[in-house]
């Protein structure tokens, strides 16, 4: 594409050469630097609804999970804080001690992340409500989603 | 509906001024037609924003969206900014500061900037074509209730916060003042004019500025308000601003080589081209549901409309350099890689990867999805990692580019004049690891005081041999190296900003937290301070309940502050509400939270976080601030080495 010009003494195809391999050592760093940092524990989670849950049952042990559905039976009582994930035809326990978003409601949806326990709990390390940029109140939620 | 009506009136005027401009060329009457109506759609879109805001102030609740966004008991500053609190209004937001960028830079007294003039309005007015008719057609605010409602439902309490008046508007004004630099790129691109990098200095810098006082803004409104403890959360939304804004910051820095030098032509019209479609990417995921679930996007036209504009954008941007290619020949190449030059290089290589990985973690989750039939996602671990040597890269590259004179630059000299500010840094990185013991934040405190001291020494340097040869003091030296140079001094201020925001960044490594329940009278230590928790008060004012908790903070037998956040309920939303107290002191903040309340008792739960040096973010990002309006407000002495603009002129035109 780059048209030479006369004055030009550097011919170009060492030149093209010297870029592309600094091109692709650069592109492997970055490659490599997010390996890396995916590599990280805790850093990758695994998005599933509580009947994929269901369905890995004792695989998914362990594993850090991202659970996303909607939010039934709230209990929001103490330093502990409990609800069940539901998608309509299955459920999940959750547990969490963490901070919990003001938008966090029954029948919004959320995702929480964390590990599932051997009693099939999902021991919630971060809790996302959704739709909180949307900031719309519950009843307007269940417009948009159809009540639970 | 006027309102609605003003909007269709701007989308006709914008449509006249892109057809007309081009043509101006033979008909030069028709410039001054195209740059009056886009001033014209201006006016009729600020219109149509000044009729939104008479029905949110008048309370005129039979639309819809003053009935979702404003209510009876509103303040006047809330009411001022449910304007932009919904997706209707915020388009109108958009397209107004869209709008008045465009009047104002169509109307530019700047000689050199008013020859791109002609070819960037068709670029402009497209944009103001576009969003106009997406918020006209798909997200009308002018949309009316069937029945008045007596009251409206108000903004998201949330949202009631100082930060919701300014953060927004001034995001907005950085976002999409980037399309300007990149309307005068293809203006250069279609005119064959080589000049275009320093005639948009200022509008580079404009918006790169607003766009990141605005991020940090964000920042301190998510760590003020929504009570996680945190500024930065590596959310998507907050990626969104990102990305573009670190695409800006490669240019800002690689538009200096092109003006002072006359190289990375194509490299530069490149990254004004990645700044503006990482601007309108970032409303896009914001605003298209894209995020929230593939499935909403499918649903929602306004995303697949943005989807088509980011794609015309994308092959205009590339097509146009494909096709100029042999006119972007650099003047000159580079003598060394030891040089200014060279450094913008490797800084610009870095703001890229950095792009690169921000863009692929936020987008994993759907392209996990899309490939594998998985979610994947990525959460702030992997951000923080990737992140963190990408950063250090930068600083200590900054701290090195302050010291190397451009061209060719001698490895001797660059070493002699970093010798202090190493030995600075190492200092006070060995102080670090033997306090804390943690070599991560003593890396930090590495870099961050190499560059810090860099920037400040170089400064005073500069100052005293000034002051020398023109015997004023080292003060008013300072002040007129700034009025000379706006753009180096004005450099090593933001520099010296950034370096005091990551020693502030470096405190978060030694955050803790904790979690207790205690009733009133009862107490608590964490963090070497004792928590006396003196009394709930509960009171109902119209519209929430709120629990108010007084809490004695006290450290070594003395009560130093009296902190008393509060957790609201609004009835309307059914939504607590917490307004978190912090104390904040250069060494730390302490960080009250009001988590719950017992129904049965006054037993209360309370979340403090300990963080340390959050106010050096602050603080940094003022001293930033105000490097960067320098940098605007002073107008630099000219002064260019490479080539004459004879040569330049002929390898445009050949």
């Amino acid at each position: 594409m780059q048209t030479e010009s006369p004055d030009t003494t550097t011919p170009a195809p060492p030149r093209r050469g010297k870029w592309l391999a600094g091109g692709g050592l650069l592109a492997a760093g970055v490659i490599g630097l997010a390996a890396w940092a995916a590599a990280t524990p805790g850093a990758v989670s695994y998005f599933a609804t509580p009947s994929e849950v269901a369905v890995q049952g004792d695989a998914a042990m362990g594993r850090t999970l991202r659970v996303g559905g909607r939010v039934a039976k709230l209990d929001r009582d103490g330093t502990v804080v409990r609800f069940t994930v539901t998608d309509g035809s299955n459920d999940l326990d959750v547990h969490y001690a963490g901070e919990v978003p003001d938008t966090l409601r029954e029948r919004t949806d959320v995702i929480a992340e964390g590990t599932l326990a051997a009693d099939g709990t999902l021991h919630a390390t971060r809790v996302l409500a959704k739709c909180s940029s949307k900031f719309v109140p519950a009843d307007e939620m269940d417009e948009h989603f159809g009540a639970g | 509906m006027l309102g609605r009506g003003l909007l269709f009136v701007a989308i006709g005027f914008a449509a006249f001024a892109s057809l007309a401009a081009p043509a101006s060329a033979r008909r030069p009457e028709l410039l001054v037609a195209a740059r009056r109506a886009m001033v014209a759609a201006a006016i009729a879109i600020a219109g149509s924003a000044v009729l939104l805001w008479y029905a949110l102030f008048a309370r005129d609740f039979s639309l819809s969206y003053v009935w979702a966004s404003t209510s009876r008991a509103a303040q006047p500053w809330y009411t001022f900014s449910a304007l932009w609190s919904g997706m209707a209004g915020s388009l109108l937001l958009w397209c107004l500061i869209l709008a008045v960028y465009a009047a104002v830079f169509v109307r530019t007294r700047s000689p050199l900037l008013r020859p791109f003039v002609p070819w960037a309005i068709p670029v402009l007015g497209a944009c103001v074509v576009f969003f106009v008719a997406i918020t006209a057609v798909f997200e009308n605010p002018f949309a009316r209730l069937d029945v008045v409602p007596a009251d409206g439902r108000g903004m998201n309490p949330l949202l009631h916060s100082p930060g919701m008046v300014i953060h927004p508007p001034l995001l907005y004004a950085g976002l999409i003042g980037l399309l300007i630099p990149f309307a005068v790129a293809v203006s250069a691109m279609v005119t064959k004019r080589p000049d275009w990098i320093g005639a948009v200095r200022r509008w580079t810098l404009v918006p790169w500025l607003a766009l990141g006082a605005g991020l940090v803004l964000g920042g301190s409104w998510a760590y003020t308000e929504l009570g996680w403890g945190g500024y930065w959360g590596w959310d998507p939304v907050e990626n969104a601003a990102l990305l573009p804004w670190l695409a800006a910051t490669a240019f800002v820095h690689s538009s200096m080589v092109e003006d002072r030098r006359g190289m990375l032509r194509v490299w530069n019209v490149f990254l004004a081209t990645a700044a503006a479609t990482l601007a309108v990417f970032g409303t896009f995921l914001t605003r298209s549901g894209l995020l929230s679930s593939v499935h909403a996007f499918a649903e929602s036209p306004v995303g697949r409309w943005f989807f088509v504009f980011l794609g015309v954008q994308t092959v205009l941007g590339l097509s146009l350099l494909a096709w100029r290619w042999p006119m972007l020949r650099a003047d000159d190449r580079f003598d060394s890689a030891v040089s200014k030059e060279g450094l913008f290089l490797v800084n610009n290589f870095v703001f890229l990867a950095a792009v690169f990985v921000v863009l692929w973690g936020t987008l994993l989750p759907l392209t996990s999805e899309a490939i594998w039939g998985r979610e994947i996602a990525v959460g702030p671990p992997f951000f923080n990692r990737v992140f963190s040597p990408l950063a250090a890269i930068l600083l200590v590259v900054a701290a090195i580019g302050s010291v190397t004179p451009w061209r060719r630059g001698s490895s001797r000299a660059i070493v002699l004049r970093l010798t202090g500010p190493a030995i600075a840094a190492t200092v006070l990185a060995g102080v670090t690891l033997l306090v804390t013991r943690r070599a991560d934040a003593s890396g930090v405190v590495w870099v961050a005081t190499l560059l810090g001291a860099t920037s400040l020494i170089e400064t005073v340097r500069a100052a005293r041999a000034r002051g020398a040869a023109t015997g004023s003091s080292t003060r008013a030296s300072v002040a007129a190296l700034l009025a000379r140079n706006p753009r180096r001094y004005g450099g090593y201020l933001v520099h010296l900003g950034v370096a005091v925001m990551v020693i502030g960044f470096a405190g978060s490594l030694f955050r803790t937290q904790t979690q207790v329940e205690v009733s009133p009278g009862g107490s608590f230590d964490f963090a070497g301070y004792t928590f006396v928790y003196r009394e709930l008060q509960r009171f109902s004012p119209p519209d929430k309940d709120v629990n108010l908790a007084v809490v004695d903070v006290r450290r070594g037998g003395g009560a130093i502050a009296t902190l008393r956040p509060q957790l609201n309920l609004h009835r309307n939303w059914d939504q607590p509400q917490s307004e978190i107290a912090i104390r904040s002191t250069p060494r730390a903040d302490l960080y009250l939270i009001l988590a719950g309340t017992r129904a049965t008792s006054d037993d209360t739960v309370f979340r403090v976080h300990h963080n340390p040096l959050v106010m050096w973010v602050w603080i940094g990002a003022v001293i930033a601030v105000l490097g960067g309006l320098s940098a605007i407000a002073l107008r630099p002495r000219r002064r260019r080495e490479a080539s004459t603009p004879a040569t330049r002129q002929a390898a445009w035109t050949r």
